[in-house]
C-alpha cells in the first residue's frame, strides 16, 4: 500500500486510495528494494555521472547528442526555473510533446524537485486536456509550441494552472513562459529533493470502456522498479544498448522504453519526432538503435512499406525487438524474424501497472503463440471472473497479478474497487489462459474497450460525440476487425429522417470526431443502418454488432 | 429529527422514518431514503405527471451516466423512450423535492411470465450516494409484491462499479456476452423479506 507523506505537501490525501482497497506490493528481487530515500531523477542521471559515465550518450535526438553530464546539466536548470515559478514537491506538472528531448528533461526535472511527472498524448484536443488537467489538479504546463493551440482553447477552463512554459521550435507566437530562457536564466546545480521512495513521481491518465479517463498514479521506486524487474531480466540491457522507436513518451510503454530503461542503464535513448516507419528505419541506422520498440501496427508497416528495409538502411546493430498495447500474432514475429533477424518480445502491460509484467526473455525460447511467462518480480493468476477463484491451467479467466507495481488511482474510489481483488491482487482486465507449460496467451479483453493501433478507445466516448451531429439520430461503436492496425473504430449509425446516407455525411461525421476528440478515436469505418439491435429496455446490444464485424 | 422538503408530494414528509415499525397502509418499502450526505429523497411508483420531469433528468445526464446507448439522445427521443416504458411496465422514481433524481423502470420479457427486465438511472449529481442501492431494494420489493419471479437486467463488461453494486443485492452472472452481461435475481426469500421490512427492523 502506498503511505501518505508529508514530505509532498501538495498531494491531497484525500485522492490517494485508501488502504484497505489497493494493492499489496510483493519485491521478490534484490534490485526492487530501494532505499526509504530515493529519488528516480537521482538515480536515472546522477548516479552516472557521479559514478564516470558522464560521458555516455543519453540522448540521440536527430543529428544530435545530449550525454549524462549535459543531460543532469539541463535537468537542473529546469527543476530551478520551476522552483523559482513557484512550483512545490507533490504540484503536478504536465509535460506536452512529441519524442523529444524536452519531454525526458521537464519529467526528470519535476521529479528531481519532488513533484510529480504527467506526460500527456500530444493528440489530445482541448475538451481532454481539460478534464484531465482539472482532474489532476496541475499547476504548470510544458508544452512544445506547435501543441499550445490545445492548450490555449482550454486554458480558460483550467482552474488550477498558474504558469505555461513553451518550448520555441516553429515560430508560434505566444506570451507565455520561454523555455530555453527559464533554461539560460536558471542555476546548473540542483540538489535531489529528499523524496520518500513511496512518493508520487509520475502520473498517466488512461482511459477505459466506462467512465472519464482514470489517472494511475506510480511512485519513485514503482518506476525504477519497471526497469530492475522487466528491463533487467528479460533484456539483459548494457551501457552499449540504444533504446529507439515510436511509442510516445506519455505512453507507459513508450515511458519505460525510451526513458527509464535507458537512463537506468547508463544506455542511450534514441527519440524521434512523428516518426514513420521509413523514419524509425533511419535512426536504427543513424543512431545505432539496439532495441526497438514499437506496437504491431507499426512493425506491419515496417514490413509492408519497406519490404527492402533491411537492404536499403543500416538494421545490422538490431538485437531484439518490443511489443506491445496489441496483441502480437505469429505472422508478424516470423516475417520480422526473418526480414531483421531479430525476435520480437511480446509484452502485456497496462498504464496501472506501468510497463510490462507477461513477456518472454530475449534469451528464452520464445514461443510467439503466447505472450510468455511472468516476469521476474511479479506473479500472475487466472482467476474466475465472478467467483474470483484461482482456475485450473487449461482454463481461460481473468488474469491477476502481483509485484512491485499495481493499480492505484487518483482520486478514483468507484474505481480503485473494481480493479483490485479481494486478496490484493491488481486486475489489468485481459483474459488468459496459463499453459500446462506455464507461459500465458491472451484471449481478450474482459470488457469492450476499443484497441486501434496500440490506441485504447472507448467507444461510448465516441458514440456521444458523433451523436452531436445533427444527421444522426442512433449510434453504436464497436471495434472490427483490421489486419494492420488490430481494430478500428466502427459506427453504426442511424440517421434522423429523411437523411441520405452518402459519402460526403460519412467526411462530415470523421471531421467532426477529429476536431472535438484526440483523432485517433475517430471511426475509420462508419456504415448507415435502419435500427440498431436492442433490449426489451432500449439498450444497444453492443455485443450483437460486434459478433457481425467479428464473423462469430 | 431530519430536515425535509416539504415541498414534495405524497406521504411521509417531514419525519425521520428512524423509529418506523411500519403501518399497514405501507407501500412494499419505506419511500424515505436518506442519501450518504443527508439529502432526503423520496422513492414512489411513478404517475403519468412525472413524464416532464424524468424528460429533464434524463436530458441533463452527462455522457459518463448513459450506459448502453440509454438514455437517448435528445429531448424527443428521450420522451419517446420514456413514453414505451411508462406504457409496457411499471416504473418507480426518486425524488428530492420536485425534482427527479432517479428512475428504475421494468418491462416484461419476451421469455417467461414473472420474469422482468429493468433499467436504473442516477442522476450524477446524486450518484456516489447509495441512490442506485436504495433503487434496487426498492425495484425488488415493489417486484416481490407484484409476485414476480425474477428480475434481469444487462450491464456493460466494463462497469464494475454496477457489477458490484448489482452483485451485492445478489444479482448473479447468467451470461457473458463481449460487450455485456446478462445478470438475473430471482424473487424468493429471505431478500424479498428483508428489503421490505420497516426502518426500525433493519440492520
Amino acid at each position: 500500500m502506498m503511505n501518505y507523506s508529508y514530505m509532498q505537501p501538495t498531494v491531497p490525501e484525500e485522492y490517494l486510495p485508501d488502504e484497505s482497497i489497493t494493492p499489496d506490493y510483493i519485491h521478490p528481487t534484490p534490485e526492487a528494494h530501494y532505499p526509504q530515500r530515493t529519488n528516480v531523477a537521482e538515480e536515472l542521471v546522477d548516479r552516472h555521472v557521479r559514478e564516470g559515465r558522464g560521458d555516455n550518450v543519453a540522448i540521440y535526438f536527430e543529428d544530435r547528442t545530449i550525454t549524462y553530464e549535459q543531460l543532469q546539466e539541463k535537468v537542473n536548470r529546469m527543476g530551478n526555473a520551476l522552483r523559482d515559478l513557484g512550483v512545490e514537491a507533490g504540484d503536478r506538472v504536465v509535460a506536452r510533446f512529441p519524442n523529444r528531448p524536452e519531454a525526458i528533461v521537464t519529467c526528470l526535472a519535476v521529479q528531481k524537485i519532488g513533484g510529480v511527472a504527467l506526460p500527456s498524448m500530444k493528440l489530445l484536443r482541448a475538451k481532454e486536456l481539460d478534464y484531465i488537467i482539472n482532474n489532476a489538479e496541475a499547476t504548470a504546463v510544458v508544452v512544445y509550441d506547435a501543441l499550445l493551440d490545445e492548450v490555449e482553447n482550454a486554458l480558460p477552463d483550467l482552474e488550477t494552472v498558474e504558469d505555461v512554459i513553451v518550448a520555441e521550435r516553429n515560430g508560434v507566437d505566444h506570451d507565455h513562459h520561454s523555455y530555453d530562457d527559464l533554461l539560460e536564466e536558471a542555476d546548473d546545480e540542483l540538489e535531489a529533493y529528499e523524496t520518500e521512495r513511496d512518493d508520487l513521481a509520475l502520473m498517466l491518465y488512461t482511459s477505459g470502456t466506462t467512465g472519464r479517463p482514470k489517472g494511475a498514479i506510480h511512485s519513485h521506486r514503482s518506476v525504477l522498479a519497471t526497469a530492475d524487474t522487466y528491463a533487467r531480466y528479460c533484456l539483459d540491457p548494457s551501457e552499449e544498448d540504444v533504446f529507439g522507436g515510436n511509442p510516445p513518451l506519455p505512453f507507459a510503454y513508450g515511458y519505460g522504453d525510451l526513458v527509464t530503461f535507458p537512463l537506468r542503464f547508463g544506455a542511450s535513448t534514441s527519440l524521434v519526432e512523428d516518426a514513420s516507419p521509413g523514419d524509425l528505419l533511419e535512426a536504427v541506422e543513424n543512431h545505432g538503435v539496439s532495441v526497438l520498440c514499437s506496437i504491431p501496427t507499426g512493425f506491419n508497416q515496417i514490413l509492408s512499406n519497406y519490404p527492402e528495409g533491411p537492404e536499403e538502411y543500416d538494421v545490422s546493430s538490431l538485437r531484439v525487438g518490443l511489443s506491445a498495447g496489441e496483441p502480437l500474432t505469429p505472422t508478424t514475429f516470423e516475417n520480422f524474424k526473418e526480414e531483421y533477424g531479430i525476435n520480437l518480445l511480446d509484452g502485456i502491460g497496462t498504464t496501472e501497472m506501468l510497463h510490462i509484467f507477461v513477456s518472454h526473455r530475449h534469451d528464452g525460447e520464445i514461443d510467439p503463440t503466447a505472450t510468455g511467462f511472468p516476469v521476474p518480480g511479479y506473479e500472475c493468476k487466472i482467476i474466475d471472473p465472478d467467483t474470483g477463484e484461482e482456475l485450473e491451467r487449461g482454463e481461460a479467466g481473468l488474469l491477476a497479478v502481483r509485484g512491485p507495481t499495481g493499480v492505484e488511482y487518483w482520486n478514483r474510489p468507484d474505481k480503485q474497487e473494481g480493479s483490485t481483488t479481494d486478496d490484493g491482487w491488481s486486475i489489468p482486465g485481459d483474459i488468459f489462459v496459463q499453459r500446462e507449460d506455464g507461459r500465458l496467451e491472451y484471449k481478450s479483453r474482459s470488457d469492450d474497450l476499443i484497441i486501434s493501433s496500440g490506441y485504447n478507445i472507448p467507444g461510448p466516448e465516441v458514440e456521444a460525440v458523433i451523436e452531436e451531429h445533427e444527421a444522426v439520430s442512433e449510434v453504436a461503436v464497436v471495434g472490427s476487425p483490421h489486419e494492420e492496425r488490430g481494430e478500428v473504430v466502427k459506427a453504426f449509425t442511424v440517421l434522423s429522417n429523411g437523411t441520405a446516407p452518402d459519402d460526403d455525411l460519412v467526411d462530415e461525421i470523421q471531421t467532426h470526431v477529429k476536431n472535438t476528440l484526440a483523432p485517433y478515436k475517430y471511426p475509420r469505418e462508419i456504415e448507415f443502418t435502419e435500427s440498431l439491435p436492442r433490449t426489451e429496455t432500449g439498450k444497444i446490444r453492443r455485443t450483437e454488432l460486434r459478433e457481425q464485424e467479428h464473423g462469430s | 429529527m431530519s430536515s425535509s422538503d416539504s415541498r414534495a408530494a405524497g406521504a411521509c414528509t417531514g419525519w425521520d422514518n428512524s423509529e418506523c415499525r411500519g403501518t399497514p397502509y405501507c407501500p412494499p418499502r419505506c419511500p424515505r431514503f436518506e442519501t450518504k450526505t443527508g439529502v432526503s429523497l423520496l422513492v414512489r411508483p411513478s404517475e403519468s405527471d412525472d413524464l416532464d420531469s424524468l424528460v429533464r433528468m434524463y436530458d441533463g445526464f452527462d455522457q459518463y451516466s448513459r450506459s448502453l446507448g440509454l438514455p437517448p439522445n435528445g429531448e424527443s427521443r428521450i420522451e419517446s423512450w420514456l413514453e414505451r416504458l411508462m406504457s409496457a411496465g411499471w416504473n418507480l422514481v426518486a425524488f428530492d423535492g420536485g425534482r427527479a433524481v432517479g428512475h428504475v423502470a421494468v418491462v416484461p420479457t419476451e421469455s417467461a411470465e414473472g420474469k422482468w427486465k429493468f433499467i436504473v438511472f442516477v442522476h450524477q449529481e446524486y450518484q456516489n450516494e447509495g441512490v442506485g442501492s436504495e433503487l434496487l431494494k426498492q425495484l425488488v420489493a415493489y417486484a416481490d409484491e407484484r409476485d414476480g419471479d425474477e428480475l434481469a437486467l444487462e450491464v456493460s463488461t466494463g462497469n464494475e462499479r454496477a457489477i458490484t453494486v448489482y452483485k451485492n443485492v445478489g444479482f448473479e452472472v447468467i451470461e457473458r456476452g463481449f460487450s455485456e452481461l446478462s445478470m438475473a435475481l430471482e424473487l424468493r426469500q429471505p431478500l424479498t423479506r428483508r428489503v421490505r421490512r420497516p426502518p426500525a427492523e433493519r440492520d
